[in-house]
């Protein structure tokens, strides 16, 4: 081995031990990196509503304008989930059973008894609005439920890795802890976004899975869940839309829209 | 000496047995005034008006005193009779006249009120809900008033879009609360109240703009 060769080893691997020792003493201060004990993320805020179109007022109408004017004003903070039901005297062709569950969630968190539609939930029991008059009055008084939401700081990440075989969707999802506290007792599901054409029926709900628990996932942690069976029933364009929420499921703490 | 002294001290002596024997003889057989009542040639008066009041008293030795007094308006010259003429101050309401009755055995009392008429409408003010405020359609909300008048409220109607809804009986209470008020129609909605005061039926009315967001019921 001549000098110089072992001259270029030697420099290659101080090299080395310099940029080891180098890389250990860099500062974590990546906001989305989830072990930065800082990190956040802005928190999308998600807008479910239980609508049933169905019927002879048009109060949900004037509903799905004023939120159809609400995404425009907020595109990157707000995501919609548009849930139909069935009434007493009007079933909803859209109606799916998930959406009277969820509903019921809900109303069993707040301790409320009083149905009917249009009615949203904002982050789940968030903040409530039930009724519309006007499509101007609606706006209002969504802004004005939206005022601490928007803007509040997120502290999970969802990605997703999604395999589509005809119409059946197997989701995984990873799910990053940020920020320095930890997640305990949450839940994860997907649903579908249908656009179906129509005027105010872009964020049509078609079909939800089960949701998967996590008992625990430490700040700065990973962890992957199967959401499987989701299908497209529709032909409309679809867009997978994933939550995470407290157990019971009546709290949001995250959403995140995927395209398919 | 001593004889003239007790002889000169007799008359006064007899004088003075004489006048104890009467007070003594007063207060054992003496009658102290019993008052029956007052009477008013007016119990409702206007404003600035006069009436005259009298006292009616059942029995008492003579001579009795008469002592006036009332917490309001103003006992005219002379007032130390049994009847005394009374100006109404120009502020409505309850007053109360009261007269005490004295001789030289004892004390009687009697009170009477008086009304004064107060032709000012009644003041009223809905306390809740506030205007502007949204609520859902079949919702049953509380309406709170707070109304008075210087005659008192005889009584108080809620409406909603000029159609009666409900009403309550005034009280001396200042504060009013109307339960479970239906709203049934969606869109703007008056809530108006009226308060109708005693004595003279005076009305005045206050009322509220509130928006009442239109639902399709569902199953409960």
């Amino acid at each position: 081995m001549d000098l110089r060769s072992v001259f270029n080893r030697l420099f290659l691997l101080s090299g080395l031990i310099l940029m080891a020792a180098g890389c250990a003493d860099i500062a974590r201060d990546n906001p989305l990196d989830p072990r930065n004990k800082d990190s956040r993320q802005m928190q999308t805020v998600l807008i479910e509503a239980f609508v049933n179109t169905a019927n002879t007022q048009n109060y949900n109408e004037m509903m799905l304008a004023a939120l159809d004017s609400l995404q425009r004003r907020h595109p990157q903070k707000l995501q919609m989930a548009v849930y139909h039901r069935n009434t007493p005297d009007f079933p909803d062709a859209l109606h799916i059973n998930e959406s009277e569950l969820q509903y019921q969630r809900y109303l069993t968190a707040l301790g409320a008894t009083d149905k009917g539609t249009p009615d949203l939930f904002i982050n789940g029991i968030h903040q409530r609005v039930q009724g519309a008059s006007s499509v101007n009055t609606a706006l209002l008084r969504l802004e004005a439920a939206l005022a601490n939401a928007l803007n509040a700081d997120g502290y999970y990440s969802i990605e997703t890795d999604i395999n589509r075989s005809g119409n059946q969707l197997d989701t995984e999802v990873t799910l990053a802890r940020l920020g320095s506290h930890n997640g305990r007792d949450l839940r994860v599901k997907a649903m579908l976004i249908a656009n179906l054409g129509a005027p105010h029926s872009q964020h049509t709900v078609t079909a939800v899975t089960r949701s998967a628990a996590i008992s625990r996932l430490n700040a700065g942690e990973q962890i992957t869940r199967a959401l499987n069976g989701l299908v497209l029933e529709h032909a409309a364009p679809h867009r997978l839309l994933i939550l995470v929420t407290d157990e019971n499921e009546s709290t949001v703490y995250q959403c995140s829209m995927f395209s398919l | 000496m001593k004889k003239r002294n007790m002889r000169n001290l007799m008359p006064l002596t007899l004088t003075l047995l004489l006048v104890s024997c009467n007070s003594l003889d007063k207060l054992i057989n003496g009658v102290a005034p019993e008052v029956e009542r007052i009477t008013l040639t007016q119990y409702e008066i206007d404003p600035g008006d006069t009436l005259t009041a009298s006292v009616v008293v059942d029995t008492g030795d003579d001579p009795m005193q008469f002592e006036w007094s009332v917490n309001g308006g103003q006992l005219l010259p002379p007032t130390d009779g049994s009847s005394v003429i009374w100006r109404a101050p120009v502020t409505g309401g309850q007053y109360r006249l009261k007269v005490k009755v004295s001789n030289e055995i004892g004390t009687d009392k009697a009170e009477q009120n008086i009304t004064v008429r107060s032709y000012i409408n009644p003041v009223i003010s809905i306390q809740s809900p506030l205007g502007g405020q949204f609520f859902t359609q079949y919702q049953r909300i509380p309406v709170a008033v707070s109304a008075s008048h210087d005659n008192g409220i005889r009584a108080l109607r809620l409406f909603t879009n000029d159609t009666l809804r409900a009403s309550l009986d005034g009280s001396a209470a200042q504060s009013y609360l109307f339960q479970n008020v239906l709203l049934g129609v969606a869109g703007q909605m008056e809530i108006k109240i009226e308060a109708v005061a005693n004595t003279t039926d005076a009305v005045n009315a206050d009322s509220v703009f509130i928006n009442v967001e239109g639902i399709v019921p569902g199953k409960k």
